[in-house]
């Protein structure tokens, strides 16, 4: 007996035109209750999955994914820099290690316009604004910015001094920062110029370290963490510096992320489930009007073998229809929403300005696949049931 | 073994129901068919013909006896092998055709051979030549569901016979027809029969069917006997 044969007796127990309008109806049905809980769940995937990924891209493209600070609060120097740039010299993955001061500030642009800033100071060849800042300051490449620090106040015998610190710089540059949060109030410069305006020589407020491309953060800040232990603890010194990945600082905000994606992956795969079950009865009712059919054919010597895999292959036929449905529907809607119909968001609330799909390759791939291994499962009940049938119990069917 | 007995049969029983409110069908049937020999059983409705055929035919269990196609133990096999039987020797015609519905007559006549394992170029031909004997070629791509009742059993017929099979166990198979169409369901059955050398128990109310039969049969109260 051919594989083909069985294929053929499945496909048009489940679809044929030959069939009636209920059991058109029916199947019709079960693959679209499958298509739609599979794509739910792709669909929620990839926007959830896309809105962590892009506040985290925004986060780390604008921040190095290592941060070395003081537990304790308080300010690093030169020396500092200089010893983890040696530590870091030997850990595999490190790229380099730069100083960074940041401060907040005053920032004022065309005649009349004001806000406040952090200026960052850095391994940057000239200044660069986030393009909301710059629009609230009128400026674009080329104008002229004024930053005054509230650093620069000094007390004197006199009593409270101000330091004249309001320096004049050129905009080399307006960017997107890619999060809000950074292009409302972010001034980016050499790190030099920053210690001019916080009048702060040979300060810096962390130290970022770079890695490889393929380096895992958190790995290479065990490694570098590791070895400051070694360095200061070893050598009888407290150790007073210590590294943790970037994104480890918005942890609360990806943990959120995460149980919520999870709760609402949750909800979408008991739809799924709902499904799944809806098909279990399609395939009952499909299996009962097919009884006599299937009476016939062991009559006509078909094995109890072909009985069952003719079962198994409507729910397969049934179950993968859906889920590849859904899966192709789902690829579509990201697509066409990503193209056509962007999800806007407020960016000072979102810190993203529109919410991204990101079509989740493996997840798609696990759910469809779950998806027609259950179908497979669920069709094992009317394979036996048939098995359990005489042929002649099954031709009497009416 | 006798290679002139095609199917022989002994001491069928079998009953339905529980064990205080037992039925019994066949009380001890005994029958033998030779080598191209029609014969009919005849009997009242709900004497147990069609159980008796679905006995000799592999379909269902007596729970006596013995059941012996070509000299095999059909009873005795293992049910893949049964169907392998069942596939190759035994040919059946069911009252109501039943054709499958989501298959055109040809498909339906093509449909043992496939199941053989035949390929479809091979069952495609042989099922042409059958269709074109039973004088239906010109529907052979159409659906069970639009074609006539005297249609539907002569596609019925040809797929009960494509195999080529040594026994054709017809249940009623004129008992859904007028008599029109009844006539030429018979005659076709009685010269398929001649041509082939084919054994033929047909399960029959039709008195003509009976008359032009080799042997007969009568079952009433679960006993089947000759009637001479």
């Amino acid at each position: 007996m051919k594989q083909k044969l069985l294929w053929a007796l499945a496909r048009r127990h489940v679809w044929s035109d030959a069939n009636s309008t209920v059991v058109r109806m029916v199947s019709a049905l079960s693959i679209a209750g499958v298509a739609i809980g599979v794509a739910a769940l792709v669909i929620l995937q990839a926007f959830m999955g896309g809105f962590t990924e892009a506040v985290a891209t925004g986060l780390t493209a604008m921040n190095p994914p290592l941060h070395i600070y003081l537990p304790g609060g308080g300010h690093m120097d030169d020396f500092d820099l200089g010893a983890v740039q040696s530590i870091a010299s030997e850990i595999p993955g490190i790229t380099r290690v730069e100083g960074v001061l940041e401060k907040p500030a005053v920032v004022s642009g065309a005649p009349g316009t004001v806000s406040g800033a952090m200026v960052r100071g850095g391994n940057n060849a000239g200044l660069t604004i986030g393009m909301d800042l710059a629009r609230e300051l009128g400026v674009t490449a080329g104008d002229e910015i004024r930053i005054a620090s509230t650093a620069g106040v000094e007390i004197s015998g006199m009593g409270r001094v101000l330091v004249d610190t309001i320096v004049a710089l050129a905009v080399d540059s307006v960017a997107d920062f890619g999060l809000e949060e950074y292009n409302s109030s972010l001034v980016i410069l050499p790190l030099n110029t920053a210690r001019d305006i916080f009048r702060a020589h040979g300060e810096l407020t962390s130290l970022g370290a770079f890695v490889e491309k393929g380096t895992d953060p958190v790995e290479a800040s065990e490694l570098l963490n590791s070895a400051l232990y070694r360095e200061y603890a070893g050598g009888g010194w407290p150790v007073y510096m210590s590294c943790i990945p970037f994104l480890a600082f918005h942890g609360n905000l990806f943990k959120a992320l995460g149980l919520e994606r999870a709760a609402m992956t949750i909800v979408l795969a008991l739809i799924t489930v709902v499904a799944l079950l809806n098909l279990s009865s399609a395939l009952t009712m499909i299996a009962m009007e097919h009884r006599r059919d299937i009476g016939v054919m062991r009559a006509m010597g078909l094995p109890p073998s072909g009985v069952f895999r003719i079962s198994i292959l409507r729910g397969f036929l049934l179950g993968g229809s859906g889920a590849v449905t859904g899966l192709a529907f789902s690829w579509i809607s990201i697509f066409t929403i990503n193209r056509y119909f962007p999800i806007k968001l407020d960016g000072t609330v979102y810190w993203i300005d529109v919410l991204p799909g990101v079509f989740p390759v493996t997840t798609a791939l696990v759910v469809t696949l779950l998806t027609i291994l259950v179908c497979l499962a669920v069709s094992t009940f009317p394979a036996f049931s048939a098995l359990s049938r005489s042929p002649s119990e099954a031709l009497r069917y009416e | 073994m006798n290679r002139e007995i095609v199917l022989s049969a002994f001491d069928i029983h079998r009953s339905y129901g529980s064990a205080d409110a037992s039925i019994q069908v066949l009380r001890g049937a005994d029958i033998t068919i030779k080598i191209g020999e029609v014969v009919a059983v005849t009997g009242p409705s709900g004497s147990g013909k069609s159980t008796l055929l679905h006995a000799l035919g592999l379909l269902e269990r007596p729970d006596r006896g013995k059941v012996l196609i070509c000299g095999e133990n059909g009873w005795a096999l293992s049910s893949r092998k049964r169907a392998e039987l069942r596939n190759r020797k035994i040919g059946f015609v069911f009252q109501f055709h039943h054709l499958l519905e989501e298959f055109t007559l040809k498909e339906n006549v093509m449909m043992p051979c496939l199941i053989a394992g035949e390929s479809s170029e091979e069952a495609s031909g042989k099922a042409d030549r059958l269709l074109e004997r039973v004088g239906i070629i010109h529907r052979a791509s159409h659906f069970p569901s639009r074609v006539s009742g005297g249609e539907k059993q002569r596609a019925a017929i040809a797929r009960a016979i494509i195999m080529k099979p040594d026994i054709v166990l017809a249940d009623e198979p004129t008992g859904n027809l007028d008599a029109d169409t009844s006539a030429g369901v018979e005659k076709l059955i009685m010269e398929l029969a001649e041509e082939g050398s084919r054994s033929f128990l047909l399960a029959t109310h039709s008195q003509d069917l009976a008359s032009a039969v080799h042997r007969r049969f009568s079952l009433g109260s679960g006993v089947l006997r000759e009637v001479k």
